[in-house]
């Protein structure tokens, strides 16, 4: 989870990671968020990288492109590097 | 029997009365109209007067007037601090405030018998607490006084075993002689005539207090002046006013005693006498030596 | 525990059951399951009850659901017992026992529908009812007086006194509060109100007996910013609200739940209306908030939302005067506008009272259109990534836990005065200690001054200050952080170190979060939840053509800009706008409002927006029609549901969410640099009175600002 895995991260307007404190299914959010979010800001700092809890939520992420187009990927039940996975796709797939 | 019905028929219309007179306006002012009294009669007028002090309003506010207001700022004098800081050492250092009321006092005697809102508030300071705190404590007890007064408070007692042997006559003829009515101070400022609860001589009834500011908190004194006459309370006053000390206590007699001699103890007293702790300790060794004789002459 | 202090904390685990969502099932359930051992059982009226050791049996009546009369007890202050309606006959005792203060013994028998207690208080009541004045006409606690309920359930029907009544003199105490002091009845609850929460000792009872008066001895201002709650306390009209004198009649009005915005905790208020018109606002009871305390602020800036409101749309003409139009037209032109610029160079703020539907609306509306740049209204340089980075994470609650509590840039007496209540009970009840880097103020308590310069705050980072012991040896300490340090331009980096500083000396350690940002508007944070910050490509590198101000009174906006506002005052911001839309204040539209802790409340319509003004949302939406960019919610139920689509803790309203706390992670990317030390820390509040657009225009506002610079001359 280098730097250099989320340069594309410049396209995306917002990201917005949806999770639960303590849940299980959240897990995962919770330990990439831990791991890789300095790495996120780093790559690119203008980027809003919102982290939003509630207890009983359910892990989501949602980016923000251009235009006000969101796309929304369940995070539930995934583990750190799923997350990260999910993330490299949508900021992959900037729709035009 | 006619007496008794017209009795009943009389309380039967009281109660009913008693009972009406809440809704009924009429009776109400009829009720009125029996308990209040004439208006010009001397003694309604009289008890309308005490009345109405007691019904006051605006004797537990400050108001600021030139020599008593908020922007005045007064201390301790250097002289009296060592008393101040001997009152304040009797209390545990976090609970300055039960020195409250001896400060107080102390302040009044030096400042001429009187308490400003500066000297409460400079002990609101020394005690660090707020002042309201203070203010509560000074308004609450009659003896602060928050006027200014003269120099020699004179206080009559008033209360019952005083008022049977005449103190309403002292109070007059000290009223004739300074010229003044009840809680006011002469014009040449020397007296205050006041009143004062019970002071316990009721013996020596009847009796007055003089409290002296003339000499600052070193001169201070509080003195009672007892068995007096309308005749003798005049001439104390006349004595104090003229930088004399009369006579403390009982103006006739030596204490409380009874004024025609003693009719108790007249004599020395009987019996039983202390017993002579010396002989008794001579005998009691007397004993055991003999007994100690006894018993080595039985071993031999 | 002191008596008091267990009593406090019960009565706070009973309103936790009497308000919480289960309260009732709590109730069942604690009748029927075995009794909590650390409990005593007591029988009132027959009815056993098991209360925790220590109360007091008026504690153990209003358990059993038994109604005690009370004037001078109130179960935030301390015990006076001095009025003695709580009278009730307890068994073996010969005389009955002022329930307020006698601690339950296991085994009780209290009873309080016997004869003895009936004429205890028939007894009192008639005691009561001799000095009091026949004010009830001209007073205006009449209908709302608990004189007059308990004289009406509890009292004699009839009197029997034809003396002579005493009469007091009124006393000044400032243009908020009216006092009429011969109705008092000496409860003293304004007096242990004014030294135990507000602590500003000014009040006091002096003399005795039938001279007896309550008030400030001498004629002084009632000087706390939370002296309007002794009108709630006053149990007669003895004290009441000036601004309110002689206009409404309690039944009259009809309450409406609501939250204030003017500070940031969310006090939750009650919103008196009769008809159109808000005649007073009052606090409601929410132990997790505000208690039953609301400030100055909040109570009595009301008279504000009659003046200057704006209520029809206006656009600047040519000659450079506002001229009214339509709304058609109105939303016709800022379209064209909105479309006519190229979205770099469009700029949105949102106002720091904005509701979140209105501000998800504009920022939606805003990214639709391909414009990134939306900023909180002077909180441009804040992050709204990690939520514990901008929250008052340990909670209102939390701060009574405190032991340890370091002040900086903030002067919270001024910015929230309920929360300093709180502060104040941690540091006298608590034993706890306060610092402040920050302004020197007098916070009500004892606390020390460290400085007000960068500097001081570089050494308790660095760990150098004296003070740094102190912290690392507490059990809970906390930091406060004010929101004027937010706004600072040198923030980030202050607020890293301040992190930094927090993970080092165990501000932030396990299950204890203590760091606290203490929001000073009910808008803030919700717009930062929201994420109504820039998006990626927004820069400031092209100036800004045209500026949205969505009831935003400070943005910047260079010369030539085209600006629109839309709020409810003419004030400020109005005044440089080229298109007024006219939106709904506070009261007058249904919104959410996030408060410091995060916590989103709802704030219920009271009335309907003035003239032709709008809800705020609704008009952004018709915008956006106009736009060319539909907005997909028309109903304010899909405008929540878009808000919880955002962030999911707006669906669980009235609730705290824990938040994470990214050990440093958050301010990481930002480059070191030094702060500037040019300006000292201040207070975002310089007079309490006016912060905000409703405040500064409400002239009862303007009479406490006269007041206080009366008083401070």
């Amino acid at each position: 989870m280098s730097k250099a895995a989320f340069t594309g991260l410049k396209a995306v307007q917002e990201l917005r990671f949806h999770l639960c404190q303590t849940s299980k299914g959240s897990e995962g959010v919770r330990n990439f968020l831990m791991s890789s979010y300095k790495t996120l800001k780093a790559a690119s700092p203008s980027t809003p990288v919102l982290i939003r809890e509630s207890s009983g939520a359910e892990g989501k992420l949602y980016a923000r492109y251009d235009m006000g187009v969101e796309k929304c990927v369940k995070l539930e039940g995934l583990d750190a590097k799923g997350v990260e996975k999910c993330l490299q796709d949508l900021v992959s797939s900037v729709p035009k | 029997m006619p007496r008794a019905r017209a009795l009943a028929r009389a309380l039967a219309r009281a109660v009913d009365a008693t009972a009406r007179v809440a809704l009924d306006g009429a009776s109400m002012r009829a009720t009125c109209a029996r308990t209040m009294t004439k208006p010009n009669d001397a003694r309604a007028v009289a008890t309308a007067r005490t009345r109405a002090r007691a019904y006051s309003v605006g004797q537990m506010v400050h108001r600021d007037v030139p020599e008593d207001n908020s922007t005045m700022t007064w201390t301790f004098e250097a002289s009296v601090r060592p008393k101040v800081d001997a009152i304040l050492r009797r209390y545990p250092s976090n609970y300055k405030r039960s020195a409250m009321i001896p400060l107080l006092d102390l302040a009044q005697q030096q400042n001429k018998g009187h308490l400003t809102l500066a000297m409460m508030n400079h002990i609101a300071d020394v005690l660090e607490v707020a002042p309201i705190r203070v203010y509560e404590v000074a308004t609450f007890y009659s003896m602060f006084n928050r006027q200014k007064m003269g120099k020699l408070h004179v206080m009559v007692c008033g209360t019952t075993p005083c008022m049977l042997r005449g103190s309403r006559e002292i109070e007059k003829a000290l009223e004739e002689w300074m010229g003044v009515k009840k809680f006011e101070t002469t014009a040449c400022g020397t007296f205050t005539l006041g009143e004062m609860e019970c002071m316990g001589c009721c013996v020596n009834a009847p009796m007055i207090a003089v409290a002296d500011y003339r000499n600052g908190v070193e001169g201070y004194s509080y003195n009672y002046y007892e068995d007096l006459t309308p005749q003798t309370a005049v001439k104390v006053c006349e004595a104090l006013k003229a930088g004399k000390s009369p006579r403390v206590g009982s103006q006739i007699r030596d204490k409380a005693e009874p004024i025609k001699g003693l009719t108790t103890l007249t004599g020395d007293p009987s019996g039983p006498f202390s017993r002579d702790l010396d002989q008794i300790k001579a005998d009691v060794d007397a004993a055991a030596a003999a007994a100690a004789a006894a018993a080595a002459a039985e071993k031999k | 525990m002191t008596r008091l202090a267990v009593a406090r904390k019960a009565s706070r685990e009973a309103y936790k059951t009497l308000f919480g969502a289960r309260a009732g099932a709590m109730r069942a359930m604690s009748a029927e399951a075995a009794p909590n051992p650390d409990t005593v059982p007591v029988t009132v009226n027959g009815q056993e009850v098991h209360v925790p050791k220590g109360v007091t049996v008026l504690y153990a009546c209003e358990q059993a659901g038994v109604d005690v009369p009370r004037f001078c007890y109130h179960h935030k202050l301390s015990i006076a017992g001095n009025c003695r309606m709580c009278l009730v006959e307890v068994e073996k005792s010969p005389k009955p026992v002022a329930s307020c203060a006698m601690p339950v013994m296991p085994g009780m028998n209290i009873k309080t529908t016997t004869d003895l207690v009936k004429k205890a208080r028939e007894g009192v009541m008639e005691f009561l009812l001799i000095n009091h004045p026949l004010d009830c006409p001209i007073c205006d606690q009449g209908g709302e007086c608990e004189l007059q309920d308990q004289s009406y359930i509890f009292g004699s029907d009839r009197s029997r006194f034809t003396e002579y009544k005493r009469a007091v003199e009124d006393k000044e105490l400032g243009p908020l509060v009216k006092t009429v002091m011969t109705r008092c009845i000496h409860c003293t609850r304004c007096v242990r109100f004014s030294t135990e929460i507000a602590g500003v000792q000014d009040m006091g009872i002096t003399g005795r007996g039938n001279q007896a008066e309550v008030g400030t001895y001498i004629s002084k201002l009632l000087a706390s910013e939370l002296s309007g709650n002794v009108i709630d306390l006053c149990p007669v009209g003895a004290l009441t609200s000036k601004p309110f004198a002689f206009t409404a009649r309690s039944w009259e009005l009809e309450g409406t739940p609501s939250i204030d915005v003017t500070d940031g905790l969310g006090s939750n208020i009650r919103v008196d209306t009769r008809g159109n018109e808000v005649m007073r606002i009052v606090p409601r009871a929410n132990e997790e908030v505000n208690e039953e305390w609301i400030s100055d602020k909040a109570r009595f800036s009301y008279d504000a939302l009659k003046r200057q409101r704006l209520d029809r749309p206006m656009v600047r003409g040519s000659d450079g005067k506002l001229q009214e139009t339509s709304w058609e037209f109105a939303l016709d032109y800022v379209a064209e506008k909105l479309k006519a610029t190229e979205p770099d160079a469009i700029r949105a703020v949102a106002g720091k009272l904005c509701d979140a539907e209105s501000m998800i609306s504009l920022k939606d509306m805003m990214n639709k259109l391909g414009a990134s740049h939306t900023t909180p209204e002077g909180m441009a340089n804040v992050s709204a990534d990690v939520r514990s980075s901008y929250l008052f994470n340990s909670n209102l609650v939390g701060v009574e836990d405190a032991d340890y509590v370091l002040l900086i840039g903030t002067n919270p007496r001024t910015e929230a005065p309920v929360l300093n209540v709180r502060l104040r009970r941690a540091v006298i009840a608590g034993g706890a200690t306060v610092t402040s880097v920050g302004p020197n103020a007098d916070l009500s308590y004892p606390s020390t001054h460290l400085g007000d310069t960068t500097a001081t705050l570089e050494e308790i980072t660095s760990g150098k200050h004296a003070v740094c012991e102190a912290i690392k040896a507490a059990n809970n300490p906390m930091v406060i952080v004010g929101s004027e340090l937010l706004r600072r331009a040198d923030s980030k980096i202050l607020l890293k170190k301040i992190h930094a500083m927090c993970d080092e000396l165990g501000v932030v350690k396990g299950d204890w979060n203590g760091f606290n940002v203490l929001h000073d508007a009910g808008g803030t944070v919700g717009a930062l939840d929201i994420g109504f910050v820039p998006g990626t490509s927004a820069s400031n590198d092209v100036p800004a053509k045209l500026v949205y101000s969505l009831g935003a009174e400070e943005f910047d906006a260079p010369a030539g800009a085209f600006i629109v506002y839309q709020g409810h005052h003419g004030a400020q911001g109005a005044s440089k706008a080229d298109v007024i839309l006219p939106g709904a204040a506070y009261t007058e539209k249904t919104g959410t409002y996030v408060n410091t802790e995060g916590r989103a409340q709802v704030a219920v319509a009271s009335m309907g927006p003035v003239g032709q003004a709008k809800e705020d949302w609704r008009i952004l939406r018709a915008l956006s029609e106009f736009a060319g960019v539909p907005l997909p919610y028309n109903t304010h139920e899909q405008v929540h549901r878009r808000l919880a689509e955002v962030a999911p803790h707006f669906a669980k309203l009235n609730e705290v969410e824990a938040t994470l706390w990214m050990n440093g992670a958050t301010y990481a990317h930002e480059k070191a640099r030094k702060a500037d030390a040019s300006i000292p820390f201040k207070s975002s509040v310089e007079n309490f009175f006016m912060t905000d657009v409703i405040s500064k225009t409400s002239a009862t506002m303007a009479k406490c600002t006269e007041a206080r610079n009366e008083m401070n001359a």
